[in-house]
């Protein structure tokens, strides 16, 4: 099966096209079009681009999708979804929620339906993976008032890297796990790291936001007071130092990630690592709680390779901590692109389909 | 020894006096209503030799409450007070151990006014008219931050601009710190392990505030309270843990008015917030059980969720630091000493962890410390009564006991 992968952003377009037989894997910006940004008819030209600069045909068009990955799928759809005569109608529904996005992406699915006419397209959706986070994990303990007045539900960032990685343990693990619903750690090491566990195929619980390269996640309200007041910042300020001035870049004052951190050990480093390694324990631990057992961790995203610092120090200390349970957690990496993931969950939804 | 224990709050000055070394309480009292007039009338609480009075006196401030609490301490119950110890919530990057009273000091405790504004300046002006009036009288500062000073670099700083951080003194420091100390010293006695030995989870869950604690090797090396009492745990009326995002959004629905914002997040969040109706979380387990009260039931799950995930993750962090589980899981304070409900929601599906209650005896304690274990359980659960005037009792009398006034 082949995958033509359509990722629309507010203003560029990234296009993908993976043959799985071939093991051939285009990933392009696409220059020629606005972005969401972009009516029917110019979708139409430029799906025509695409396909003439991949010389489709070749590949056997017969065995290809086309896959849209969709910001969000709100309450609508719970699953990734093959466009049929109601999609329309109930992506308009979410036009509310994302009015920035899901426009734009209407139009989109319009001029793929017209232009693909004989090519099922496949809608993947960037929130379903936390649809079923159960809701002590998303509220705040705010009352209600003032909850309303503000986004009063979180969800997770990276919804489908958690999944497709949990799809590659799975089909690692099947044998291992077919008699019972193992708790899962799905441990994002991206722009905005976080941690996912799972009981089953069940997201149960999600970590508030790691340290990333300049954003720092503190949950500590008290913190963000203060800065307001002594300072005398208000609400931009405060999010740009939050999210440019912080993080990493704040702990060891030079721009820096994960995987240069743990690739260098002088004392500065030393702590960020420190820090790392905790909270990530941390995380994971909290998840376990939630998650009732333990049986596997799987790193993904832009620096899941820094998982190789991390996973025995962490799966070591999981272990004595697990007192009463078999000492065995599986370690894994799943080292793919956002758009892998993508590619993945499509693959994925046609093995079961 | 005879020692009188302040514990100063915005409008109210609660005190016990203890004989060391027996530990044994003598008298015990409240002044409410400290500062201007209310609806109803300030007057003290007073209780000696089983015996309980109620006072009407007028207290315009502590100076004023405290000159009160002396004139019934001395010339009523006639008792002979020989030093005070004061329960200081801050005590910032200044202060990690207990500090006798002295012009030294001073200018370092003013200076922790800024970091705790409700608690600290009352408790300073305490000691200043302690001060004034009983200059040989010598006083201790023990403070509840203090236990915490041990916390690693790792888990007590934030991923803030360093300049920033040093400039706002912005670091983790824990709260509860005495009550934490004093259950983990209890603790480690009724399991015969030595303090310097034990590894432990404190959960002091308070009807009002509440935090856990991670200790190894009888230090603290977490909390879940931070460089503010808010973060952490679902409170009565604190959010605990939220995004900083939230607090962002917060400020400019409120147009910057941080005052405003820190009401929000302070006095009407956390059950409160989410029941709608109560921040006790004894009214939402009454509720909770009835089954009726979708609102409550939602606040419970959030409440036990929250408490479940941090026992989680200290018990990973105390294993990770040690090499071994830890020995027990305390419950402490008023939620954690009488509401079984709590204890059972909490450990429960935490076998894993090595942890198993006994049903029975949880709902059954008569008294405390009580020993929850069930059999199998590698980690044990305790209950145990705080007592934080008598840590402090204790730190007082340890920091004068080479030169003690008189004899008890």
């Amino acid at each position: 099966m082949n995958f033509l992968i359509l990722e629309p952003e507010i203003d560029n377009f990234v296009f993908s096209f993976y043959c799985k037989r071939r093991k051939i894997f285009y990933h392009k910006k696409a220059d020629m079009c606005r972005g969401l940004n972009t009516t029917q008819q110019e979708w139409q030209s430029c799906l025509k681009e695409i396909i003439d600069s991949f010389d489709i045909n070749s590949y056997n068009a017969a065995d290809t999708i086309v896959v849209i990955r969709v910001i969000c799928g709100g309450t609508v759809f719970t699953a990734p979804e093959i466009v049929n005569c109601n999609t329309i109608t109930k992506l308009e529904q979410l036009i509310p929620h994302a009015p920035l996005h899901m426009p734009g992406t209407i139009e989109l699915v319009k001029a793929c339906n017209n232009f693909f006419s004989s090519i099922p397209v496949l809608l993947v959706f960037g929130d379903t993976f936390f649809k079923s986070l159960p809701e002590r994990e998303r509220v705040y303990a705010l009352n209600r008032t003032t909850a309303d007045k503000i986004p009063r539900e979180r969800y997770g960032l990276n919804g489908l890297v958690h999944q497709a990685a949990c799809f590659y343990l799975w089909r690692i693990l099947r044998q291992r796990f077919c008699n019972c619903q193992p708790g899962v750690i799905s441990i994002h090491l991206g722009d905005f790291p976080e941690v996912v566990a799972l009981k089953g195929s069940r997201a149960v619980m999600l970590s508030y936001p790691l340290p990333g390269e300049t954003f720092s996640p503190e949950t500590d309200p008290g913190i963000i007071l203060t800065l307001a007041q002594e300072f005398n910042w208000g609400p931009e300020k405060l999010n740009k130092i939050l999210t440019q001035k912080c993080g990493w870049y704040g702990l060891t004052g030079s721009k820096t990630d994960l995987s240069r951190i743990f690739k260098t050990d002088d004392n500065i480093n030393a702590l960020a690592q420190q820090v790392c390694r905790y909270q990530l324990l941390q995380s994971c631990a909290a998840g376990a709680a939630v998650a009732g057992r333990i049986d596997a961790l799987v790193f993904s995203g832009r620096f899941c390779k820094a998982g190789n610092y991390l996973r025995y120090s962490l799966k070591q200390d999981l272990e004595t901590a697990l007192a009463g349970a078999k000492k065995d957690i599986y370690v894994d990496i799943y080292d793919q692109s956002y758009t892998a993931a993508v590619r993945d969950i499509a693959d994925n939804y046609f093995v079961n389909y | 020894m005879q020692i009188l224990i302040f514990n100063c709050g915005s409008s109210s000055l609660k005190y016990k006096i203890i004989a060391m070394p027996s530990g044994r309480q003598l008298a015990a009292g409240e002044a409410q209503r400290v500062g201007p007039p209310t609806a109803q009338p300030p007057c003290i609480i007073s209780t000696c030799n089983g015996k309980t009075d109620k006072i009407e006196v007028n207290m315009p401030d502590h100076t004023a409450a405290f000159k009160e609490v002396m004139n019934i301490l001395q010339q009523k119950h006639k008792l002979d007070i020989q030093a005070i110890g004061h329960r200081i919530v801050h005590g910032g990057n200044f202060f990690q151990k207990p500090v006798r009273v002295n012009k030294e000091v001073l200018p370092e405790l003013y200076a922790t006014q800024k970091l705790a504004p409700l608690h600290n300046p009352p408790a300073v002006k305490l000691i200043n008219a302690c001060l004034k009036l009983y200059p040989d009288l010598p006083q201790v500062m023990v403070f509840d931050t203090g236990y915490h000073s041990t916390i690693p670099a790792y888990a007590s700083t934030y991923c803030l601009p360093a300049d920033i951080s040093q400039k706002l003194h912005i670091k983790k420091y824990g709260f509860h710190g005495t009550s934490h100390r004093y259950v983990i010293s209890e603790a480690a006695e009724h399991l015969s392990i030595a303090v310097k030995k034990i590894n432990a989870v404190s959960c002091h869950l308070g009807s009002g505030g509440a935090s856990l604690c991670a200790v190894v090797n009888g230090q603290s090396i977490d909390n879940t309270m931070g460089f503010s009492p808010l973060p952490g745990l679902i409170m009565s009326t604190r959010c605990g843990d939220i995004s900083a995002a939230t607090v962002i959004h917060l400020l400019a629905e409120y147009n910057g008015n941080c005052p405003a914002v820190e009401k929000e997040l302070n006095k009407k969040s956390g059950l409160l917030g989410l029941s709608g109706k109560s921040g006790d979380i004894r009214d939402i387990v009454t509720a909770e059980a009835k089954g009726t009260d979708e609102a409550a039931n939602k606040a419970f799950r959030i409440y036990i969720s929250r408490i479940k995930k941090y026992l989680g993750s200290y018990l990973a962090a105390v294993a990770a630091l040690s090499g071994r589980p830890a020995d027990a899981v305390i419950f402490t304070d008023t939620i954690g000493e009488t509401v079984p409900q709590v204890r059972t929601a909490v450990i429960s599906g935490m076998s894993h962890f090595g942890i198993n209650i006994a049903y029975d005896l949880n709902n059954s304690i008569n008294t405390l410390p009580a020993d929850i274990t069930a059999s199998g359980s590698r980690i044990k659960i305790l209950v145990i009564r705080t007592n934080e005037e008598l840590a402090i009792a204790r730190d007082v009398f340890k920091l004068l006991h080479r030169k003690p006034v008189s004899q008890e």
